[in-house]
């Protein structure tokens, strides 16, 4: 019952939301819409990937290999949109759980470094390998997606992809850290050593961790090169990674609903502060010190702080 | 000889050129307590790690009920029913005590995520926890705090606790490391009773480690002792606590 409630509240924001722009009629804030729906996506990736308590900084390549891989399996290949789209996110799963057989078994600030050396190599080959990647210039005039025969020229189409990306990539992470998956996953990052002895195979568990989120990845990676239908090796290095950790700091990590409110803020940010571009960097310092110092759980902790308090006078 | 049930055989352990286990030889059989003494950095816990594979021996063999685990992962030799605790008090600190003693009983079913695709695995593990969290948090006297924060309650039931987590995975054999470090008088005296019980009602075996001598007299069967890694002597509490070395070990050699 109370299951059926929470999915009906889920359905009924979703449905809300995906007739938005035809209602606002305002290209500017669909444009805004679809990066908060990627950035989404993005974030709750990394979210899975604080939750083990391991930060990759190879999501950046990751996201990267998601958008070339469905470029070039499109314009290359010649195959249709939703083969490119799944084949690069299964692609990227595919390299995720290979790398990630000798990755995960490193901890801590190492594994930061190996990933972010990781990232820097798929860059310089995005760079490098001219012929398949197009070098420095990227590869430009990505195809825009056809879906049963219709291509998604729109913003609008975009729009509901992003958001139907986005719907999934929250249910399935929540649902996963309600089920048995997420105590494990929990489990590990409170106490390895204790979790191991209670007979789980704690590397099996990073790996499958580490591989959905690579996955979520590489689909908004995808979906992101045929949005701007241009894909450039600069766009996927090592910000990307930090930018997401920032998203769930300020959003508030501890609970995926955090990932979305932080990309609900800071992706509008430097989309405002165009005119002011040489600040940004300077106000995401600015914002990351504040949250810390004064909101250590994000904003997801306010709104559960204000939700309980409610709660509290109601009774 | 079918009474055996952890078979330790030529054990060696050397970190770099210190050998924290040297040539470890003894046995175990059905229905004993066998304690493990030894002063500080004689290689107790170090035995413990190799036991359940936290990491492997230099060479030497261990074999529980007839087979070679030595090349088994830590985890696979707990879901063998060969479980261990840990010297500080080791909890999910944040989970509640129920949710501790439910993780307990439910992960050695689902020890790889592959398994969540057989077949009723988790509806079966989650029946099963239901009922032995129910009856451990009885059997463990943590029933009145099932609903505290692990982490908020106090040392000694936090050690309880820790006990309690491993029974719920129904091991056929326990090794406790140094259960009552940390405790008062009172509650060295529950754990001592607790361990007592784990042996009579629920016919678990058990190795314990420890350093209080009245708790490990009064609770083995035989005790082990141990010295820089090596074996000093292997027998019943009153003829080990006599015997010449284990006095030396313990208490320097001009001690009468």
């Amino acid at each position: 019952m109370k299951a059926m409630k929470s999915a009906l509240k889920f359905l009924s924001i979703i449905v809300i939301l995906a007739v938005l722009p035809f209602v606002l009629r305002a290209p500017f804030l669909t444009h805004i819409g679809v990066m908060i729906g990627l950035y989404t996506t993005l974030a709750l990736s990394m979210n899975l990937m604080l939750r083990i308590g391991q930060i990759s900084f190879a999501h950046g390549a990751f996201m990267g290999l998601g958008a070339y891989g469905s470029a070039v399996l499109m314009m290359r290949l010649g195959l249709p949109f939703p083969a490119a789209f799944f084949g690069a996110a299964f692609g990227v799963t595919l390299l995720a759980w290979l790398v990630g057989q000798v990755f995960l078994r490193i901890r801590g600030v190492y594994f930061v470094l190996l990933t972010f050396a990781f990232g820097e190599i798929i860059v310089l080959m995005f760079i490098e390998w001219v012929s398949l990647f197009g070098g420095s210039n990227g590869l430009a005039g990505v195809p825009r997606p056809g879906l049963f025969g219709h291509e998604i020229q729109s913003r609008d189409g975009f729009y509901l992809l992003a958001l139907a990306l986005a719907a999934f990539a929250y249910a399935s992470v929540r649902a996963l850290y309600r089920s048995e998956l997420g105590a494990v996953i929990t489990s590990l990052d409170e106490n390895e050593a204790l979790t191991r002895s209670l007979g789980i195979d704690s590397r099996q568990y990073r790996l499958l961790t580490f591989c959905f989120s690579a996955f979520l990845v590489g689909m908004s990676g995808a979906l992101y090169g045929h949005y701007l239908t241009l894909v450039t090796p600069e766009d996927y290095g090592f910000w990307v990674p930090v930018n997401l950790v920032v998203i769930n700091v300020i959003g508030g990590g501890s609970h995926p609903l955090g990932s979305i409110l932080g990309a609900l803020l800071l992706v509008p940010l430097p989309e405002f502060l165009r005119d002011a571009k040489q600040y940004q960097v300077l106000l995401y310092g600015i914002l990351l010190i504040f949250f810390l110092l004064f909101m250590p759980n994000g904003l997801y902790g306010v709104v559960e702080k204000f939700r309980r308090g409610r709660k509290g006078a109601a009774q | 000889m079918s009474d055996v049930v952890l078979e330790v055989q030529g054990l060696n352990k050397a970190f770099g050129g210190l050998r924290a286990i040297s040539d470890l030889s003894f046995r175990t059989v059905r229905g004993e307590i066998l304690g493990v003494i030894g002063p500080n950095g004689s290689g107790k816990t170090t035995l413990f790690n190799l036991i359940t594979g936290v990491f492997p021996a230099t060479s030497g063999g261990v074999r529980f009920r007839g087979n070679s685990i030595s090349r088994l992962p830590t985890d696979a030799i707990a879901r063998l029913g060969l479980v261990r605790t840990f010297q500080s008090a080791t909890v999910f600190k944040q989970e509640s005590v129920y949710e501790n003693i439910r993780r307990g009983s439910m992960f050695g079913c689902i020890g790889n995520p592959a398994w969540f695709f057989r077949k009723g695995v988790i509806s079966a593990g989650a029946k099963k926890a239901r009922a032995t969290v129910e009856e451990l948090l009885e059997f463990s006297r943590l029933a009145d705090v099932a609903q505290v924060p692990a982490g908020n309650l106090p040392y000694g039931k936090q050690k309880m606790l820790g006990v309690a987590i491993a029974l719920a995975q129904h091991p056929l054999q326990l090794l406790l490391d140094e259960p009552a470090a940390g405790l008062n008088l009172a509650e060295t005296e529950a754990m001592a009773e607790l361990i007592a019980q784990i042996r009579s009602k629920r016919h678990i075996d058990v190795i314990l480690v420890e350093h209080d001598m009245r708790m490990v007299t009064s609770v083995c069967d035989r005790i082990l002792a141990l010295n820089y890694g090596k074996v000093i002597g292997i027998d019943v509490p009153a003829r080990i606590v006599a015997h010449p070395e284990v006095i030396e070990a313990y208490l320097g050699a001009d001690f009468e």
